[in-house]
């Protein structure tokens, strides 16, 4: 074995050996680690780090469709978390979506400027990103957690499942979606949009608001 | 300006959550985002909604030179262990960590999944011939911790060392005509071929002429190579599965 082994939290990973769902089960720890983050407290944002990555890194993998993109938005990530936990509102949001907004955002930053030329897509990239997408029914179907979201979209007929997913899990703008499913952009826009408003309607009517997670 | 329309405030925000909203629409959005409360509202609303769906996703722990690299940024802490350049490097950067970099720290993380890994490696090999050296066995696997290929170390009673490679798995994105070329990662330095598992073969026994430098090895991958393996000497396609070699 080398002795690469990382200082004080991480080691991600051998914690957890059942799937635990950070969105519910450890909002509580989560939003209190993050008011310690706040405080300046590297410990808990050591914590934090180690609770959370794990989650973050898998998204961010299926979106950028690269490892060593999802790395380095992750770093930022969490560079981005430690600048600005003060920010965080216990009462506004779940830890968990608030640190998954920060990095979906520099994701998509990072997708954007691609798709503006400004960062390069290199051959590693090009020859990976259809590899390694998983069909998107399967990235739904595999160990949900979050079972409201999970119970709404599945109640939704195909087509807009697979549009959401392909857009939500691979980051994949409206005509991207229409060129991986064979299928004209407007029907794909008015799938996507469809989907939108039904999983809207759908949580809307299971739950009130304050019961969110 | 200001965005006046509930509807269209809302419909906005599900598309820049759900990251269908690019371009120039997408930092023009962000200004509405920072200066308009109702826009901000909706956007929280629509993450509540649509962002736990990626708990969904299998959880995958990042390399650990990702934490080291925080630390460095925010905190200044300089490990030792790294080497002197990072393998994290900036987005805008063009050339990515060498893959085998990543695997060598990657390979103390992974060290969590061995019980399992032995017991199955062992399970799966135990059907060769009795041998007179050491035994090691190896499991490669994928990011998701599925198993692709058992390797097993063993000493031929000639005295040669050889290694017994079994595919359990071939790569889903694999094209027919590639080949499973195998690799040891040293601790410092390029990868080095072991040898190569044909296409349509599941076994092959592959002779180690310097069975020290696989023992030291930090690591073992698998990578996806075209007929014949690799033409450069270091992987070229895909790098599929990796593990360490463990005694039994």
């Amino acid at each position: 074995m080398i002795d690469a082994h990382p200082s004080t939290p991480p080691a991600p990973g051998t914690q957890s050996t059942a799937p635990v769902d950070p969105w519910a089960a450890r909002r509580d720890e989560l939003a209190g680690l993050l008011v310690l983050t706040a405080r300046g407290d590297r410990d808990a944002f050591g914590r934090l780090y180690q609770l959370s990555s794990p989650t973050l890194f898998a998204m961010l993998r299926r979106l950028l469709g690269r490892q060593s993109w999802a790395e380095e938005i992750l770093q930022e990530c969490f560079v981005s978390i430690w600048q600005h936990a003060s920010r965080y509102d216990r009462d506004r949001s779940a830890p968990m979506t608030w640190m998954a907004a920060i990095a979906r955002n520099a994701a998509l930053d990072l997708l954007r400027r691609r798709d503006a030329g400004e960062a390069p897509l290199d051959d590693e990239a090009a020859a990976q990103r259809p590899d390694e997408r998983p069909l998107p029914l399967e990235a739904l179907q595999a160990g949900l957690e979050a079972r409201r979201v999970r119970e709404c979209m599945q109640a939704l007929p195909a087509p807009q499942q697979q549009g959401l997913a392909l857009a939500f899990f691979h980051g994949m703008s409206h005509s991207e979606v229409a060129e991986q499913l064979d299928q004209p952009l407007g029907t794909v826009k008015s799938w996507v949009r469809r989907g939108l408003l039904a999983l809207k309607a759908c949580l809307q009517g299971t739950s009130p608001p304050e019961a969110r997670t | 300006m200001r965005l006046r329309d509930e509807d269209l405030i809302d419909r906005l925000a599900a598309d820049y959550v759900l990251g269908t909203m690019r371009g120039r629409a997408r930092a023009r959005f962000e200004r509405h985002v920072a200066d308009d409360a109702r826009v901000r509202g909706a956007v929280a609303d629509w993450q509540e909604r649509l962002l736990p769906l990626a708990s969904s996703l299998p959880e995958e722990a990042p390399p650990p030179a990702v934490w080291t690299a925080i630390e460095g940024r925010l905190f200044g802490v300089v490990k030792q262990s790294a080497p002197a350049a990072s393998p994290i490097r900036r987005p805008g950067m063009a050339t990515a960590a060498r893959w085998w970099e990543r695997l060598a720290l990657w390979q103390s993380v992974a060290a969590f999944a061995t019980v399992a890994a032995i017991a199955f490696g062992v399970a799966l090999l135990r059907q060769g011939p009795p041998t007179a050296g050491d035994i090691r066995v190896a499991l490669l696997q994928d990011a998701t911790g599925q198993a692709g290929v058992a390797l097993r170390l063993e000493r031929a009673t000639d005295g040669s060392d050889v290694l017994v490679a079994r595919v359990l798995r071939r790569p889903e994105a694999m094209g027919p005509d590639r080949v499973i070329e195998l690799w040891a990662v040293p601790p410092a330095g390029a990868p080095r071929s072991l040898g190569v598992v044909q296409a349509g073969a599941d076994a092959v026994r592959l002779p180690v002429r310097d069975a020290s430098a696989l023992l030291a090895a930090a690591a073992l991958a698998a990578s996806i190579e075209p007929p014949g393996g690799s033409p450069t000497g270091a992987p070229t396609g895909p790098v599929v599965y990796q593990g360490a070699l463990y005694p039994i």
